[in-house]
This record gives structure tokens, C-alpha cells and sequence, in this order.
């Protein structure tokens, strides 16, 4: 495994595989529209110190 | 005769037939007919002999276990008790924190932690008046059953499982009294089954896991393996209760889980699953799961076959739950500092990684197929108090083995070691490993007890019930002492 | 699993900003459940139910 920096590859297709989605050609422009907000959105949520902060959510194994 | 001889008489005496258990050296040590301070170090030179052939410690605090030990002594000699578990050695796994020292999770990529306080089982352990024996060795970052270095002392060419091998591994050669593990699929009972040991893994929420390295937030539990089903109720109930620092802590009242303890299981309905649980098992293991049972009905218990709907779903769901939360924790590290981690290690975080977002989702809702599942089979009017099932399918696999036999193939050793012990993590249930004989080549096999959450008690019963009928926990292995 | 399989891992790991080379994704493959889990997860009867992680907004120490 190398350095910090991942190569880079058509985020779109990443995206397609990575949701198990095909996305057809004349949808493209619009999905990649949102798919680069989106991955704003996650280098954002991605760049915080989280540290070993636990989700805000927890199991519960109680029935009632 | 002196007082002082006559108390070292009685120590030699105590001491000479192996370590007590954790039971009986509370007993002795309030009797004043064994001293805190013989007894660690007798622990302590034990570890400087049988270590070295088993691995089990990756740091052992000598200084500051025989000063926990003369405190206690000091205590003593006042008429002054510093807790119920005063002067028992414990040790802990290498993934809680103990302040002052280093928590490395077995791996590399903790190189360089100190931990600035205690973790909350820590602290409960001390205020308990335990004696913290040092760090055992874990799986890396506890994402394995494996738990290299470590051996298992009933054959030391075998695995003592994980991945808290260690302390497992610890606790059979008696190099403490009881140690402390965490089981995210299993990590806990497993060692415990391999070992011929007791291993609890306490209802989700019972025991607090604030200052516990994490491998995934919604299946970690913290617990112990000891010896004997007593000493496990003994410990639990120094550890269990609500930890405000803790988010996944519940706040459910803790029972006395030790005066009832020999109430006996007349009329215990104990469930016998017809699906799943006995279809890829070894012979041997059924063997004597099912001879297990049958001192169980001598005991007053009644067997139900029952059908848990669901369960087979667990493998899928565990691993989904367990790699995307994995993937998460070490998010960071797994980029900056990719080489640091075991190529085992490392690929599953890869794994993890390649998991979507829907399947995580999907696999915390068919989570509830399992949770209800169970509950089918232990509430209502025909419910059963408990489930019984093999621990594991197999005995111990060699060391360095990639794979073991189950059911005349072969498979990954995680997938050999896991299948029957993950469903409890995934209902969040209970569940206790108590061993129930050896195989021909002398190895530990093991029953597992599940049951409804937070009754904790009712297993403990049980086990207990079971452990006066029988004699193997008090086997020891073959480590050349005698 | 076949090479495009392992082609894709590559894509989709560098996609998260983890760049491997196609050993290292053909060994994450390896122990991989997700290609069979996630097509499980769409069979199950599950419509209507919750995840099992429940958001608690009360406030703690």
C-alpha cells in the first residue's frame, strides 16, 4: 500500500460500482452533479477529529 | 509454634495443590490462612517460569502488583477489607487501559500509547481490591480468534483461540486467578472453550467498555474467564453496572448474582436447538454437549427441542456490522500508517471497507430478525430459561494453521472457531462457556448457555449447578509442574 | 473471484482514498462477504424494520 494519495479514477464509475447501480449516459451529468456535492460533503465529515468518538447511536438488547 | 509459622503453613498448604480459585482464595485470604502478598508472588514467579513456554502476558506489573498486595496485607492486619476480590490476582487484556501504561492492542499502530486513566473495569477491579497482574496478549486490535504469540498450555503446538487468547491462555496455566477478555463474535467464550475454561459474555450494556480499545461499537463486550462459574459470578458482580461514560452502558439494576448462586435448576427448562447449532459440529463435541445435557436433566432440568429462527443469518450480518465499524475506527490509521497493521489485519479493514453504506443498514435490521428470532424461543408460556449449544464445532487448531476441519472440509479458522458463539453478540444476550470434557487427544470441549437479557443469573445457576456435578475445570494442564 | 472483480476492489478502495495494488485487494476479497451479503439483505423480510442502533438524544456524562 502506498502513500496518502489513492490514484484517481472517473468518480462516477467508482460510484456506480460501488452502489451496484448502473447509471444510464443521459443521466450522468446530472448524478455526477450531485455526487461531487456529496463527496464535498464526506471530505468534510472525513477531515473532523473524531478520535475514538462513538456514533451517537448504540445497540440496545433489551425486548422492551 | 508462631502465628507467622503457622500462617506460612497453611499457605504452603493452600498453595501446594495449584492456585486456588478465585473463590477459594477470597475464602482463604478472609480465614487469614493465605497472605496477598504470598499469593502474588507466588502468581508472579509462576509467570517468570511458565511464560516464557506459553506467551500469554505481554507485560507483567510486578512492582505495582506486590504494592497492591501489601496494601491489601496492611489492610488486613488493620481489620480493614479492601473489597471483595482483596488480594486476587487479575489480569487484563491488552486492550483495556490501566493509567501509566501502554495499551498496544496488540499491534504496532498503537506503538507510543500511554493511557491517561483507568478503564472503567479497571478502575471497578482496584476499588474491588484486585490485584492487576499485567497485560495479556490479544488478537490484533481483537479482529481475530488466532491470538499469536500465545499457546494454548493443554497442547502447545494448538491456538488458545481469541481473541482474548491471552488471558485465556493465562488463566488455565494459572498464571492469575481470573482475567479479563472482550468479544465482539465470540473472543471471550472461545478461548475459554479451547482453554477448558469459563468464559462470560455479559448482556450488552451490563459491563461498561469506557477506556476498552473498540472493534466495533454495537457487538463489544467486555467479561471474564475464570475457572469456575463462582468466580465469574464473583467478578461480574465487581464489574457489572451502568457507566454514564459509556453510551452503549444500560441503566438496568445489578442483582446479587452470588447468594443465589446455589439455588440449583429443579425445573429449569433448558432449550435444545434442532436447527443450526449441532449441524456442523464435530462428533466429539456433540458427544459431549449432549452427555452435558443429560447431567443437566440429573440435576432437575427439563430439555425442550426448540428451533431459533433466523440464526443462520449471523455470519453475514456479524461480519457486515463488525468490518463497516472496524473500517471506521481505523479509518485514519488504515491511511497514514497502512504498513503498521498484520497483512491479516489490514485486509479485513480493506474488506470493510469495500462494504456500502445499505448493507450496513440492512444487516442492523436483519440484526432484528436474530434478536427476535431468539426471543421467540425464550419469553412467553413455552419459552425456555436458557439455551444450551456446543461453544465451538472443533477443538483447538494447531498453531500457525490458516485452516481447520469442520464437517470434513476444510475452512478459514475464523469461520471454524465463531459460527455458534456470534448469534449471542448479535442478539446481545448472554452467554456462557463452560467446559464440559476433552476430546482423545486431550483437548477441551465446551458448553454454551445463552439466555434472556440481562439474566445473567439464571446462566450462572446453571453453570454452576453443572460445575458440582462434574470435574473437569479442575483438571490442569500439562505444563510439567507436578 | 474473477480479475474485473479485483479491478473494481482497486477502483473503489482508491475511490475512499485507499490505493492498493491488486494483491492487496484480491486478499480484502478474499474474506469479503459483502457481493453475497448484500444481495442476502434484499431477500430478507425486513420492510419495516428499524435498524437495531436506535439514536438516544438524552444527554450523558
Amino acid at each position: 500500500m502506498g502513500d496518502l494519495v489513492a490514484r484517481s479514477f472517473p468518480p462516477l464509475d467508482v460510484a456506480a460500482l460501488t452502489a451496484r447501480l448502473e447509471i444510464p449516459e443521459d443521466r450522468a451529468e446530472v448524478v455526477l452533479g450531485s455526487l461531487t456535492s456529496a463527496y464535498e460533503v464526506i471530505d468534510v465529515l472525513d477531515s473532523l477529529p473524531l478520535g475514538e468518538t462513538p456514533p451517537a447511536t448504540a445497540f440496545d438488547a433489551r425486548w422492551e | 509454634m508462631t502465628a507467622l509459622q503457622e500462617t506460612r503453613l497453611q499457605e504452603a498448604s493452600v498453595l501446594a495443590a495449584g492456585l486456588p480459585t478465585v473463590t477459594e482464595a477470597i475464602e482463604a485470604i478472609g480465614a487469614g490462612a493465605l497472605s496477598p502478598v504470598e499469593l502474588t508472588e507466588h502468581v508472579l514467579a509462576r509467570i517468570e517460569r511458565l511464560d516464557p513456554l506459553l506467551d500469554s502476558y505481554v507485560d507483567v506489573f510486578t512492582e505495582s502488583a506486590l504494592a497492591k498486595a501489601r496494601s491489601v496485607q496492611d489492610a488486613i492486619a488493620r481489620g480493614e477489607s479492601l473489597g471483595p476480590l482483596q488480594g486476587i490476582p487479575v489480569g487484563l487484556k491488552d486492550l483495556y487501559d490501566v493509567a501509566g501504561t501502554p495499551t498496544l492492542a496488540g499491534s504496532a499502530v498503537r506503538a507510543g500509547h500511554v493511557a491517561d486513566t483507568d478503564s472503567t473495569v479497571t478502575r471497578k477491579l482496584r476499588a474491588a481490591g484486585a490485584v492487576i497482574t499485567g497485560k495479556t496478549v490479544t488478537h490484533e486490535f481483537a479482529y481475530g480468534v488466532v491470538s499469536a504469540p500465545a499457546r494454548n498450555p493443554w497442547d502447545r503446538e494448538t491456538i488458545p483461540g481469541g481473541s482474548s487468547g491471552g488471558s485465556a491462555s493465562a488463566v488455565a496455566a494459572q498464571l492469575c486467578l481470573a482475567a479479563m477478555g472482550s468479544d465482539t463474535g465470540g473472543s471471550i467464550r472461545i478461548p475459554a472453550g479451547l482453554c477448558g475454561l469459563v468464559g462470560l459474555k455479559p448482556t450488552f450494556g451490563r459491563v461498561s467498555k469506557r477506556g476498552v480499545a473498540e472493534l466495533s461499537w454495537s457487538l463489544d463486550h467486555a467479561g471474564p474467564i475464570t475457572r469456575t462459574v463462582a468466580d465469574a459470578a464473583v467478578l461480574l458482580q465487581a464489574i457489572a453496572g451502568h457507566d454514564p461514560g459509556d453510551r452503549c452502558s444500560i441503566d438496568e439494576p445489578v442483582p446479587d448474582y452470588l447468594t443465589g448462586l446455589g439455588a440449583g435448576i429443579e425445573g429449569l427448562r433448558v432449550g435444545v436447538p434442532t436447527n443450526f447449532f449441532f449441524d456442523a459440529v464435530d462428533p466429539e463435541v456433540a458427544d459431549a454437549v449432549h452427555a452435558a445435557l443429560a447431567v443437566l436433566v440429573e440435576a432437575g432440568a427439563v430439555l425442550v427441542d426448540v428451533t431459533v429462527p433466523h440464526v443462520e443469518l449471523t455470519a453475514d450480518l456479524v461480519s457486515t456490522i463488525v468490518g463497516v465499524e472496524a473500517a471506521a475506527i481505523h479509518q485514519e490509521h488504515i491511511r497514514t500508517v497502512p504498513e503498521a497493521y498484520t497483512a491479516d489485519t489490514r485486509m479485513r479493514l480493506l474488506a470493510g471497507e469495500l462494504i456500502s453504506g445499505t448493507s450496513y443498514v440492512n444487516a442492523q435490521r436483519a440484526r432484528r430478525l436474530v434478536v427476535d428470532g431468539f426471543r421467540s424461543v425464550l419469553s412467553g408460556l413455552s419459552g425456555v430459561d436458557v439455551i444450551a449449544t456446543p461453544t465451538l464445532p472443533v477443538t483447538a487448531p494447531a498453531f500457525g494453521a490458516k485452516t481447520a476441519q469442520l464437517g470434513g472440509a476444510d475452512v478459514p479458522v475464523m469461520a471454524a472457531l465463531n459460527p455458534l458463539t456470534a448469534p449471542a453478540n448479535a442478539a446481545g444476550l448472554p452467554a456462557l462457556a463452560v467446559p464440559c470434557g476433552f476430546s482423545a487427544a486431550g483437548l477441551p470441549l465446551s458448553l454454551q448457555l445463552m439466555g434472556r437479557p440481562f439474566d445473567e443469573a439464571t446462566l450462572l445457576v446453571a453453570g454452576h449447578a453443572y460445575q458440582r456435578r462434574t470435574d473437569w475445570h479442575t483438571r490442569r494442564p500439562p505444563l510439567g509442574e507436578n | 473471484m474473477t480479475d474485473p472483480d479485483v479491478q473494481q476492489a482497486v477502483r473503489r478502495l482508491a475511490a475512499a482514498g485507499l490505493d492498493v495494488d491488486e494483491q492487496q485487494a484480491r486478499e480484502a476479497l478474499s474474506v469479503s462477504r459483502e457481493p453475497d451479503a448484500s444481495k442476502l439483505y434484499r431477500t430478507l423480510p425486513i420492510d419495516g424494520i428499524e435498524p437495531m442502533i436506535a439514536f438516544d438524544p438524552r444527554w450523558r456524562a
